[in-house]
């Protein structure tokens, strides 16, 4: 009995010491501007700006949402949490969500996957904030970053901060 | 007084998986650790008087027993010594104790004589049992929580790795339309798709890289929740439209000037 328990726990600890993540593909300041369109609804604009701390492994974002024809300001919210690379996949998850203390008291959106306003739910790498999502990622002439939710099978993309064209 | 005897019995002790056994005359008897140790302790000094605290000390090392242990334990080695002798083997006298008298027609093996080496087991006896009690209360309860967590860390990185599909369909038009996940009938809204073929994410990079450069537009389209997704990518400018106004989104790709 002595023996197999050192063999699992010799085997327990090498796999713990491979379970290392590796380093994050991406860092520093990338923008997602998002126009939203749906039937018998002002069209919106949601645009992410998130912050991708690669040493730490976390990322920060500020998202706000905005009527896209006035630019009428409907609020926003700031999220953070874990962000790693786990070999060929990105493992996020939400640590905190604050909501941007001028948000509308009673609008509720529902933008893509992207945070419902008042009953922050989403977050904007994700769907569902409690859940741990996993993503395959890729870069478009080594500046444009995508990424593929695999819980729910859709593809987004960001751009560097510096490439605005605001 | 020890009585003479003409033929010898001997005895002989082992333990053998943490159970202690005496043997007179080829007989087994199993017996507990303080009957086996007092009667070892008795043949190995012969001669020399125990007192019934000297025998609970032998018979009972580790833990405090009643006094009358010692005579129970006694009583029960001499009842194994009436099958083999009608002689009265272990001795007891009043004030001085027990005895086992050197004229006594029972003898130890000298294989069992207790030698320094045999006087360090008998020492490790007590650690053998703490052994023995952690086998059962430690040792196999560990083992059995490292089976079930490397079991439950294998499950749940299999699980992590082993997701969806991980196809892309490609369509050559005068942009690339990748659509997520495959099937999705939002390829319907593009007419002009001629052609697909299936990449992995390894083949789509570099794909998509000489797509970028030879000036045609990238389209990622999914489907999440009855509602489109679709990020247009022309060179470093990236547009991305969300929604369920399928005309109106169109509309809206060709107005910023996305191929389609």
């Amino acid at each position: 009995m002595k023996i197999f328990n050192i063999i699992f726990f010799v085997l327990l600890v090498v796999f713990i010491c491979f379970q290392q993540h590796s380093k994050l593909p991406i860092s520093g300041f990338y923008l997602r501007s998002e126009k939203v369109f749906i039937k018998n609804e002002q069209p919106l604009q949601i645009e992410t700006k998130i912050n991708f701390l690669q040493a730490a492994d976390k990322y920060t974002s500020i998202t706000n949402i905005s009527d896209l024809e006035n630019q009428l300001n409907h609020g926003g919210f700031f999220i953070n949490g874990d962000i790693y690379k786990d070999k060929n996949r990105l493992i996020a998850i939400t640590e905190n969500i604050k909501e941007i203390s001028d948000t509308e008291p009673y609008f509720v959106y529902v933008a893509s996957s992207s945070p419902i306003v008042r009953k922050i739910q989403k977050s904007m790498l994700g769907v569902n904030v409690k859940e741990k999502r996993i993503y395959e990622t890729w870069f478009i002439n080594s500046r444009i970053f995508c990424y593929k939710d695999l819980n729910n099978n859709f593809i987004k993309c960001l751009r560097p901060q510096s490439e605005l064209s605001i | 007084m020890v009585g003479k005897v003409n033929l010898k019995i001997v005895v002989e002790f082992f333990e053998s998986g943490g159970n202690y056994f005496i043997v007179i005359e080829n007989e087994k008897y199993k017996s507990p650790y303080s009957e086996y140790a007092i009667l070892k302790k008795l043949l190995n000094e012969k001669n020399h008087y125990f007192t019934i605290e000297d025998l609970m000390l032998i018979g009972w090392p580790d833990r405090v027993v009643s006094v009358n242990s010692v005579p129970v334990a006694i009583t029960n080695l001499r009842k194994i010594f009436k099958h083999h002798t009608a002689q009265k083997v272990i001795l007891n006298t009043q004030n001085l104790g027990y005895i086992i008298g050197a004229d006594s027609d029972v003898k130890i093996a000298n294989s069992s004589l207790l030698t320094d080496a045999v006087a360090k087991e008998k020492i490790r006896i007590p650690v053998n049992r703490i052994n023995q009690a952690l086998d059962i209360s430690l040792k196999l309860p560990l083992l059995i929580i490292n089976i079930v967590f490397l079991a439950y860390i294998l499950i749940a990185k299999t699980s992590l790795y082993t997701m969806k599909d991980q196809i892309y369909d490609i369509s050559h038009t005068q942009s690339a339309v990748i659509i997520s996940p495959k099937g999705t009938h939002v390829k319907n809204f593009f007419d002009s798709i001629t052609s697909k073929s299936t990449l992995n994410i390894d083949e789509l990079t570099p794909y998509l890289t000489d797509v970028s450069t030879s000036g045609k537009s990238i389209l990622f389209v999914s489907k999440y929740r009855q509602k489109i997704i679709i990020d247009c990518i022309r060179g470093n400018q990236l547009d991305s439209l969300y929604g369920d106004h399928v005309d109106k989104i169109l509309s809206e790709l060709k107005a910023i000037g996305c191929k389609l």
